[in-house]
């Protein structure tokens, strides 16, 4: 057999799977009107807040970090929308139905570490005056101005 | 602000027991929920039947999810408790030692 023919065969092997899959359920089910209503409502949504906020950003600033000018309540309302949509979306809802409400753990070790790095960090970030972990970490590390400082300490 | 401004509020009475009462606060709350977490874990990890007992006779619920509830519900409100001390009391007291060097 060539490999042509194998490509063939595999493909038409490949090609008739949803068949059989057609096959072995019962009927099949209509388009689910509602969560596509949904599903395009978020995007539109998602897609005119982004618009609004691009129109917003003019410097190098704005762009990594809205210019500094974010609200302690914005930065609430990210920090809660990026843990709802990727952990409860993905890891607590499968995790549930995978496991029932063994899967409520995976709530608890997900709320746990807020509040340390709250306790632990947060007040050192702010006395440092910087805005981002990236700041801060650049501010510790970078490499250019630490001689110089070293050299003037010196003096 | 000048090095010397720095030396004065670090000769303030009132900064090195600031500083200590923060540090305290923000150790003692820290060790408060990874204790309780980390027994919640070990009970789960050594003793599982322990968490499996219903809520009541014949009820489905175990007693693990109540307590899971509280402990998130505990965190949230030691979460707020922290920032109401950090915000009433220690900006306050950095205001005064703030006012106290600058005159």
């Amino acid at each position: 057999m060539t490999s042509a023919r194998i490509i063939a065969a595999a493909t038409a092997a490949l090609g008739a799977t949803p068949l059989l899959a057609l096959a072995a359920d019962a009927p099949r089910q209509g388009a689910n009107i509602p969560a596509i209503v949904m599903f395009v409502l978020f995007v539109a949504l998602t897609l005119a807040i982004t618009y609004w906020a691009a129109k917003r950003t003019k410097t190098a600033s704005d762009y990594y970090a809205a210019g500094g000018g974010i609200t302690g309540t914005q930065n609430g309302l990210a920090i809660a929308g990026d843990i709802l949509s990727a952990a409860t979306l993905l890891g607590i809802s499968s995790l549930i139905y995978g496991k029932g409400y063994d899967g409520f753990l995976y709530c608890l070790c997900l709320i746990v570490g807020s509040p340390v790095i709250l306790f632990l960090m947060a007040e050192r970030l702010r006395n440092l005056g910087r805005y981002t972990f990236a700041d801060v970490t650049s501010f510790r590390l970078d490499p250019r101005p630490t001689p110089d400082r070293c050299a003037r300490r010196r003096r | 602000m000048s090095s010397a401004v720095y030396e004065q509020i670090r000769r303030n009475r009132k900064y090195p027991l600031m500083v200590a009462r923060r540090r305290r606060l923000a150790h003692s709350l820290a060790m408060v929920v990874l204790g309780l977490f980390f027994g919640f874990i070990l009970v789960v990890a050594f003793d599982p039947k322990l968490l499996a007992t219903p809520v009541s006779d014949g009820a489905v619920t175990t007693i693990a999810i109540p307590l899971g509830v509280a402990m998130i519900v505990l965190f949230w409100l030691l979460t707020g408790f922290y920032v109401m001390r950090a915000q009433r009391d220690f900006d306050s007291i950095k205001k005064e030692i703030l006012k106290e060097v600058s005159q």
